[in-house]
């Protein structure tokens, strides 16, 4: 659980977001939307295991 | 101290996730749940001493044991509730975020019921030998 994670998903977010607006207007509107996919499954990637580990831990933490 | 890191840690988070309010706002919301799990983890070590301790203390009180379980469970109950009716708020969608808070709010009433009826049966059990 590094703070890099934070980083990385802003690199994402920044990345998407320009080649999004490149590929709006240089016409090609569904690879914009497919770039946006992209990273969101991306991210999702990274956060799912890290939400996974806080359910676990706070199940044995409370022992429910 | 730890505060100060907890503090600046969030704050920079935030003020990232604010770039992307304008062009792609769901990136900002992916950094606000990685922030709140980050800050989470931090305290999990502090929370985890402080639940052995009161393991050692439990061992005195040995009637109440079995619910010294039942309240770690409510806690555990109402932090997971309350983390993910938080971060639903945060992305704007409060009607979801109040379900799961109602839904938290059964879940531990009807994990108190028992605690409740063993209550009852005590005082009844004193009443029995007064009347």
């Amino acid at each position: 659980m590094e703070v890099s994670l934070i980083f990385k998903i802003a690199a994402v977010g920044i990345l998407v977001t320009i080649l999004g607006q490149i590929l709006k207007h240089s016409g090609r509107e569904e690879h914009a939307f497919l770039i946006s996919l992209a990273g969101l499954i991306l991210v999702l990637t990274w956060i799912l295991p890290y939400i996974y580990d806080l359910f676990m831990m706070i199940q044995d933490l409370f022992s429910m | 101290m730890e505060i100060i890191k907890i503090g600046i840690l969030g704050v920079t988070g935030v003020m990232l996730a604010l770039q992307f309010k304008s062009g792609r706002p769901e990136y900002g919301f992916y950094l606000g749940t990685v922030i709140c799990l980050i800050i989470f983890f931090f305290s999990l070590q502090g929370l985890s001493t402080l639940l052995s301790r009161v393991q050692e203390i439990e061992t005195y009180l040995s009637v109440s044991g079995s619910y010294l379980g039942f309240l770690f469970k409510a806690v555990g109950i109402t932090y997971v509730c309350e983390f993910c009716a938080s971060i639903c708020k945060d992305a704007g969608y409060g009607a979801v975020a109040g379900q799961i808070e109602i839904f938290g709010k059964l879940s531990v009433l009807m994990m108190g019921i028992p605690v409740l009826i063993a209550v009852v049966e005590n005082i009844n059990a004193l009443a029995g030998q007064v009347g």
